[in-house]
Formats: structure tokens, C-alpha cells, sequence
């Protein structure tokens, strides 16, 4: 079976860089910040492989460089080396061989994004309606009355009560922002999400319902998606999948039920144990 | 019928104007004001009107002040209007102001400075008592009060020149030497700020501004919103001589000088993000005419905008295009001015939005009642 | 007018504007054509009218003058407006030779403010608008690196979400004039603060429309036969200003009883309204036109 995303070689170093950089950083040395520079080696050599309707879970601590590489895949960063290729449809895009406008396009129109905070994914000043409104709008569905039905309906599937449609999300609960935040990444109808620590913050009941919305969405509309997190729970819900990073490098992959039952790198070994 | 809207224009304005004109004149049989009085009794404010205006006429600054009743701004744009009708004959190299003949120049840093403190004429340790006597200045008193004070003048007073203060600090090697002089400097006559733009474009934008205008946001920087904490490294006013190329041989000769008011306030030193040694920042302000305010609160800004530009603008007054855009003077009071222009099409167009929505508004009303 | 001439400074050459000042506005002119609604930065120049009155519209005007020109001031539809008034006195005084008309088809160049005319402007004509903010993203976006961005894209999602949170709210698009308007199917300008009536006349016209910002420093074009879309809703129609009575009946106006104009609405001491044509050189034709031809009362 294709793939839809295949990332290989994936890096992202922050400042100058130096020949001894890779080597001075990583789990080994138990640091990211070359010893030698100052530069900051946040991602190096991560390469991964989405398959059609599967969660991907990237697992590490803040400073493991998994939500860089939401960034990048994301276009909010360049990476300085790696390739990653789109397979959407017909058509493969070589994501960090894109131009402005390609890159807008497919953010806007072929991929979702799901930020932990709300204020990165969503206008707090317009309507909850007008936040998907805008991405519809974005994708040129100029009809007031076609984007009034599909945000209603997408807005109902992410369980928001309709007469809330119109009211300003900076109103809402961290729930139910982030049930917003997933109506505007699904508006568009994108077989690609990224999640990026999405539960993170919110009560255990509120999480587990968001977990339950997601699983639920991926089961009937069949979306692809990487979720990112540190959360061990998140990742045995969620990932059919999973990798683990620490210090910009990944240690481990496999399938989550092996790699929580039989950890094989000590620092996961280290993560499972204190979770249990 | 009535029909005022429609008619009248042109004569209503020509009696505006020969009213305005007749203002001077009201207050009975005075001599008019000679231009040449306003440049040499009120050089602050003809210094203001150059500085803004930004062409060094002084005798068309004394006229603008004269016909705009004193209105600074007013004048200020008279100059700067008749600044678009003349061509560009040539361009002088950049200055030295080393080479000031100075009238003032202290440094806040320092006690001692090379070349000394000169004091000059200022205001900053005068009492604002009044002198009531000058209401009716006796004629000989005042023309014998320059008399005096240059009689008494010794030859030798004052040096030709005086070293700069910043040049000591710079060879301590506590402020990072000049960078060199690598791009031809943005000509804001000659092309729209577009942003990013270059410092010497935010600093020609800043010598036209208007004083006020750069003093409420450095003032708003050194209040708080903002960190620059400056220390006047060197404030200098004096005449700047102007060099321009021989039209022939190409050398450079003295055509002639400018008053200018020039401040270099030190900052604290800053992470300077690769790597490099640690110095004091600079900021930089100069202007036409005595004016130390415009001057201080220039450099203030120069160096505010920079942080910002280095770390990203976390206050108006660090954030070059709000400041840039915000102090022209010409530019805001004419702006401000236009609302008092006829606005009768948009506000018919906004009563006809209004009307619709009210309308709209009332039968949701009434469904709602019935709907009950 | 002779008078006049006598006290005009020997310093203020025709054109009021140096020579290379005027070349560099028509480089920036010759560019905003090529790209219909593109804003082009150029560098205003001071006027001896305040920014806000126009400076970027006259500049436009003095760059385009030559001595056998006819020039039309409108201000509000007015050729007698204050501000109208006043510029037409300064083309007086600086551009000898200029012929001034208030005559709609005798121009060959227009300024406006506010205003388009009502008779369709030929392909030998030039209508030069006064702009006070020339980037409709403005409302949206205050970072003008953003929005160039934007603009570069054609992305106007969020501009569009705007009427989206005002059918929300009220029901109604609430723009009342500076209507944003698609220009070839990329840019969207701001046409200026004609009213939304006015927009439909940018679409496919016979002439070239001018627009120029003094304080803002752009400059930008709607040239001839080029689409102008008001940017809405496939199923909520742009709607220009409304003139009909409390009775539904469309108002005509007082004077000459045009009943296809935009009117202004006349406020009389003892508070009753009335109505009259904002553009008067078309009221005044349409007087002459039905009081030499009583018969054919209806306007054009």
C-alpha cells in the first residue's frame, strides 16, 4: 500500500551550525545545544511514513523536536535539510520544494492543522461560524448560504451546540475551542491533519471526549493524521503507530501496543515505567 | 428653491482667503511684521518650520510663518510644497559634523569632555519667571544688548571646532565602531517607505517630523513602554558647512552652512546575537534649527526602532512602521484637516446601510413577536 | 482671470511639479495600467493643497496636463464644491493654456472626489479619483508587509469573512462606499469613497480610471474593458444605494426629475427632504435637454 506522507531525512538546526554539530547533540550526548556553536539541532534525520486513514503518534518531553516537525510539515518553518512527499491523489507534492502560493494552497485546502493553543488556529474575534467560513472562503465556496449549511454541519459533528455558531469562540471553553479548531481543520474536507498536542491542558473529562471526537472522525471519514504529544495515554488511545523522540532524534518506532508493552530504548523504557 | 450645496465656491473661498489675510492687519495701524524679524527674533520657531519643512530656505520659513499667522505646521507645509517645484541640482557627500562651528555642546556622560562643555544659549536653567519690562522694550537696550555681548567677547572664546565624545568612547572600544558607509542612503524624497526600509531612510523620515509627534512616542518609550534608558552621549548645535562637488572639477567646495541641532544619546549594551563582543548602542537624531527635543527624542526613537528591528517590536515606539507613518507632521495635520471637507456621498451611503439594517432588524423583531 | 495671472511667482513653472517629478508619476502611472489594481509606491511629492484634499489625485492631474487639455473638477458630484473650487483655481494658476470646463463631455481629464458621473465617460476621457486609503485590506490587516503578502496571493479570505460576519450580524453587508472591488480577477482595490453605486460603472468601461493616494504614496489603475467585481456572495447580490419611497416608488429628483441618478438627500428648515442629482452637470444637462424638448421627460 502507498503511503500518503513519507518524510526521510528530516533536519532543523537553529544558529550557525558547525561540522561537529550532529555529533556534539542527540540522546547519547543527552543535549541539543552543540557544545561547540551555540546552534540548537531541534530535528535531525527524522524520517517517518504515513499510511492512508492511520494516526501516526510522535512521542517525547518539550525539547524532543516533535512539534518542529509539526512546523515544518506545517510550512510555519524550513527545515535545513530533508524531503518529505505528499501523496494526494493523483498528484505527489514535494512539500519543501514548494512555492509561496503552492504551499498556501495546500495548507488551505489539502491539509489541517490543530494547534494546543487556540489563538495559533483560530480568530478569537470573528465568529465560530466565520472561522470555518474563512477557510471555505479561502478555497473560493462563495455561497453565504452553502458555507451557513457546511459550517453547521461540520460544527455539529464536533458535537458544538448550532445556536453557538454564531457567538465569538473567546467565549467558549478550552473544549469546546478546540472542537472548533478541529471543525476549521475538517472544513476542507483534507485527508492529512496534524495534531499537535491537542489535549494538552484541558480536564480529563474534557480530553477524553476530544480523543473520542477524533478517533470518531478518523474512523468515518477516513483522515490521516500525526498527533504529537507527551502524553503516554493520548498515544495508547490514538496511534495505530508510534515514534519516540528525545533530543531531536528519534530512538524508537513501532507499533504503539509493542512499544508500550516491550520498550526497547532505555529512555522509553524510562517514560513507560512512569506512567504506569 | 434653495439650492446652497450647488453654488458659491469659488466665491465663498476667495473671501476666506482675503479674510485670512485681513487677520494681520485688524489689530490696527501696526507695521507689518518683517520677515527678517521673525528669522532673527524667533529663530526657534523658524528653526521648527526648516526643520519640518525640510529645505533650508530661511527666508521663505520667515515668510511661510508670516502669512501663516505663526501656524508652524502651516508653515512648515508651505515650505515643503515649494520644496516639490524645485529640481534636484546636485548632492552633497555626507557630512562630517566634526566639523560643526559650534554654539552649544554638552555631553550628559561625561564631566569633562575633550574640547570642554559649552553651555551656549539655552532655556534649561532659566527660571520661567517673566520679565515684564519687554512688554515695552525700550529700542536702545535691545539693540545694544547683541552690541555688548560680542564686544566682550574675547577672540580666542570659542575653538573652531570640537572633537566628538562618541569618538572616544568608540576608540575605548566601548561603542562598535561606525559601520561603514557600504549603501547610498534612502532618498524619502525620491521613493515611498515600503517596510523593511533602511535606518537612513527612518532617520530623513524622522528629521522632517514634526516635534511633537516624535516626543509623545519617545516620551512614550522612556515612560515605560520601552527600555532605551539613553544617556546624551553629546548634544552639539551649531553651523554645519555644506560641501558640494564643483560642478566642473568634481572638488568639493564649501557652498555654504546650516544650523543644526545634533544628539548621540548611548544606550545599554545589548546580546548582540552572533557571538560578537559586547558595546553601548547608539541612537542617533539630528535636525535643522536649534531644536534639542526634536533632536533627543529622535535618537531616542533611532535607537528604540532598532531594538525592535533586532528583537522583534514589543512597543509602538519600536516598531518602524508605526512611528514612521505616524510623525510626519504635513502629512497627520492634513489628514486631520480633510475631515472638515464635504463627506455628503459617504454619509448618504452610510444612512442607506443604516436604513436597510434597521429595517431588517424591525421585521425580525415583529417575526419574533408572532413567533411567540 | 487676467489679474490672477499677473500675481501668479515667476517660480512656479507649468505643471506646478519639476519635469522629473512628473516623468517618475507617469512611470509609476504606465506601471499601474499594466497591472490593473496592483497599488504602486511612488514618491508623492508635497502639494500646496493638505494631504487629505486630493494631493494624490492633482499629482495625478499635473503629470497628465498638456496645454490643449480640458479639465473638469468634481467634488461630491459638484463642480462648485469648496474643495472642487479651490483646485480648479490652482490648475488656474499653474497650468496656463489648460482649458477648464464643468461640462462632463467636454473634458478630457476628471478629477473626483467621491464621485463618478452619471453619463458614461468615453474612451478619449481620463477620470482621476483623490484616494484616502488605497488598500482595502486596511480593515482587516494594520501590518502593510502582511498585507502586500496578501495582495500578492490574491488571498482575501479574510476580507470576505468580514461580509461573512456582517450577513451574521445585521443581516445586510454594511459597507456602505469604498466598496472592495476584484479588478481583472486578481487585485482587490479600494475604488476610493465613491458610493456603491458608482462601482458597477468601473466594470468594462470605455475609459481609463486614474486613482491616486498623496499620503499613502500609491498609485493604481482600472484601465478600459477590464471586469471590476464588487467582491460578495454568490446568493447575496452586491446592492447599490436604495431610492425608493416609503410607497416603493423610485424618487426622481427635484429639479429635473431624473429618476436614474444618485441623489442627495436636502435637509430644509422645517426638517421636510428633499431630493436633488449629486452629479449637477448632469442634473443641469437633463434641465436643458426636457425644458427644450418638453415631450421627453425622462432621463437618460
Amino acid at each position: 500500500m502507498r503511503p500518503i506522507l513519507e518524510v526521510s531525512g528530516l533536519s532543523r538546526i537553529y544558529g550557525p551550525g558547525c561540522p561537529r554539530c550532529i555529533e556534539a547533540t542527540g540522546p547519547d550526548a543527552e543535549r541539543n545545544v552543540c557544545p561547540h556553536c551555540g546552534s540548537i539541532v531541534a530535528v535531525h534525520d527524522v524520517g517517518l511514513r504515513l499510511m492512508p486513514g492511520e494516526i501516526l503518534g510522535i512521542m517525547g518531553e518539550s525539547g524532543s523536536g516533535k512539534s518542529t516537525v509539526v512546523k515544518l510539515l506545517n510550512f510555519d518553518e524550513t527545515p535545513t535539510t530533508g524531503r518529505a512527499a505528499f501523496f494526494d491523489g493523483e498528484r505527489t507534492w514535494d512539500l519543501f520544494g514548494l512555492n509561496a502560493a503552492e504551499k498556501r494552497w495546500l495548507r488551505d485546502n489539502r491539509m489541517g492543522t490543530v494547534y494546543q493553543n487556540p489563538h495559533l488556529g483560530l480568530n478569537l474575534d470573528i465568529s465560530a461560524g466565520g472561522n470555518i467560513a474563512e477557510r471555505l472562503l479561502m478555497s473560493d465556496v462563495l455561497s453565504y448560504g452553502e458555507i451557513r449549511e457546511r459550517a453547521r454541519d461540520l460544527l455539529a459533528r464536533t458535537q458544538v451546540p448550532a445556536i453557538r455558531m454564531d457567538e465569538h469562540p473567546r467565549r467558549f471553553s478550552g473544549g469546546m475551542q478546540q472542537r472548533v479548531q478541529i471543525a476549521r481543520a475538517l472544513v476542507t474536507n483534507p485527508p492529512l491533519l496534524l495534531l499537535d498536542e491537542v489535549t494538552t491542558g484541558l480536564d480529563l473529562s474534557v480530553q477524553a471526549r476530544i480523543l473520542d471526537l477524533i478517533l470518531d472522525l478518523q474512523e468515518r471519514l477516513g483522515i490521516a493524521m500525526i498527533a504529537v504529544t507527551h502524553d503516554l495515554g493520548v498515544i495508547r488511545l490514538l496511534a495505530t503507530r508510534t515514534v519516540v523522540m528525545r533530543y531531536g532524534r528519534i530512538v524508537e518506532g513501532g507499533l504503539t501496543d509493542q512499544i508500550l508493552e516491550d520498550p526497547q530504548h532505555a529512555y522509553t523504557q524510562e517514560l513507560v515505567a512512569a506512567a504506569l | 428653491m434653495s439650492y446652497v450645496a450647488i453654488r458659491g465656491g469659488a466665491e465663498a473661498i476667495a473671501q476666506s482667503n482675503r479674510l485670512l489675510d485681513a487677520v494681520r492687519a485688524l489689530g490696527g495701524d501696526q507695521a507689518s511684521i518683517e520677515v527678517e524679524m521673525i528669522e532673527r527674533q524667533m529663530p526657534i520657531l523658524h528653526g521648527r518650520v526648516l526643520s519640518e519643512g525640510g529645505l533650508y530656505h530661511p527666508t521663505l520659513a520667515a515668510l511661510a510663518l508670516k502669512q501663516s499667522l505663526g501656524d508652524p505646521l502651516e508653515a512648515a507645509f508651505m515650505l515643503r510644497a515649494y520644496r516639490s517645484t524645485q529640481p534636484r541640482l546636485a548632492t552633497t557627500p555626507i557630512h562630517d559634523t566634526s566639523r560643526m562651528r559650534l554654539i552649544r555642546r554638552i555631553s550628559a556622560a561625561f564631566k569633562d569632555i575633550p574640547g570642554g562643555q559649552m553651555l551656549g544659549p539655552t532655556p534649561d536653567y532659566l527660571q520661567r519667571l517673566f520679565r515684564f519690562d519687554l512688554i515695552e522694550e525700550d529700542r536702545t537696550m535691545f539693540t545694544s544688548l547683541a552690541r555688548e555681548w560680542l564686544g566682550n567677547l574675547p577672540d580666542d572664546a570659542v575653538p573652531a571646532t570640537f572633537p566628538k565624545v562618541i569618538d572616544a568612547l568608540r576608540a575605548e572600544g566601548l561603542l562598535a565602531p561606525a559601520s561603514p558607509q557600504d549603501a547610498e542612503p534612502f532618498d524619502i524624497t525620491r521613493a515611498p517607505l515600503v517596510f523593511p526600509v533602511p535606518r537612513s531612510a527612518a532617520l530623513a523620515t524622522m528629521a522632517r517630523g514634526e516635534t511633537g509627534g516624535l516626543l509623545a512616542l519617545a516620551y512614550s518609550n522612556m515612560r515605560g513602554y520601552g527600555d532605551v534608558h539613553p544617556t546624551v552621549g553629546e548634544l552639539r548645535v551649531g553651523y554645519l558647512p555644506i560641501l558640494l562637488p564643483h560642478p566642473a572639477t568634481g572638488e568639493l567646495i564649501e557652498a555654504g552652512e546650516v544650523l543644526i541641532t545634533e544628539c548621540e544619546i548611548v544606550a545599554m549594551y545589548e546580546d548582540t546575537g552572533n557571538g560578537g563582543k559586547p558595546t553601548l548602542t547608539l541612537g542617533y537624531g539630528a535636525c535643522f534649527g536649534h531644536n534639542e527635543v526634536k533632536a533627543i527624542a529622535m535618537a531616542i526613537l533611532d535607537r528604540s526602532m532598532q531594538a525592535g528591528i533586532t528583537h522583534g517590536p514589543r512597543n509602538p515606539s519600536e516598531d518602524p512602521e508605526f512611528v514612521l507613518l505616524h510623525v510626519d507632521g504635513i502629512e497627520s495635520m492634513g489628514f486631520c484637516t480633510h475631515y472638515k471637507m464635504p463627506h455628503y456621498i459617504t454619509f448618504q451611503s452610510d444612512l442607506d446601510r443604516l436604513r436597510t439594517t434597521q429595517k431588517k432588524h424591525a421585521q425580525k423583531a415583529e417575526e419574533k413577536f408572532h413567533a411567540r | 482671470m487676467r489679474a490672477r495671472r499677473k500675481r501668479r511667482p515667476a517660480s512656479y513653472g507649468f505643471g506646478f511639479l519639476d519635469e522629473n517629478a512628473k516623468k517618475e508619476l507617469r512611470r509609476a502611472l504606465m506601471k499601474a495600467v499594466a497591472i490593473p489594481g496592483y497599488q504602486v509606491p511612488y514618491a508623492s511629492r508635497e502639494m500646496p493643497i493638505a494631504r487629505g484634499f486630493g494631493t494624490g489625485g492633482l499629482q495625478i492631474t499635473l503629470a497628465l496636463l498638456g496645454e490643449d487639455d480640458t479639465v473638469k473638477v468634481i467634488d461630491q458630484g459638484s463642480d462648485e464644491s469648496v474643495n472642487a473650487a479651490n483646485l480648479r483655481k490652482f490648475f488656474a494658476l499653474v497650468c496656463l493654456g489648460v482649458t477648464e470646463t464643468t461640462r462632463t463631455t467636454d473634458a478630457t481629464v476628471i478629477q473626483t472626489r467621491h464621485r463618478i458621473p452619471e453619463r458614461r465617460l468615453r474612451a478619449d476621457q481620463i477620470l482621476v479619483f483623490q484616494v484616502p486609503y488605497p488598500d482595502p485590506l486596511v480593515v482587516v490587516e494594520a501590518n502593510a508587509g502582511k498585507r502586500r503578502e496578501m495582495h500578492g496571493a490574491a488571498n482575501y479570505a479574510r476580507l470576505w469573512t468580514k461580509l461573512y460576519e456582517d450577513m451574521v450580524t445585521f443581516d445586510e453587508i454594511t459597507i456602505s462606499h469604498r466598496y472592495p472591488t476584484r479588478i481583472a480577477g486578481h487585485y482587490v482595490i479600494d475604488p476610493s469613497p465613491i458610493p456603491r453605486w458608482d462601482v458597477p460603472k468601473l466594470h468594462m468601461a470605455d475609459c481609463l480610471y486614474l486613482f491616486g493616494a498623496g499620503r499613502e504614496k500609491r498609485i493604481y489603475a482600472v484601465p478600459p474593458h477590464t471586469t471590476a467585481q464588487p467582491l460578495s456572495f454568490s446568493d447575496v447580490p452586491f446592492r447599490v444605494e436604495d431610492f425608493t419611497d416609503e410607497h416603493g416608488k423610485r424618487r426622481a429628483c427635484a429639479r429635473c426629475g431624473a429618476t436614474g441618478t444618485f441623489l442627495d438627500e436636502l435637509l430644509a428648515a422645517d426638517s421636510v427632504k428633499s431630493y436633488h442629482c449629486s452629479d449637477i452637470d448632469f442634473c443641469t444637462e437633463t434641465l436643458k435637454a426636457t425644458q427644450c424638448a418638453p415631450s421627453s421627460k425622462s432621463a437618460a
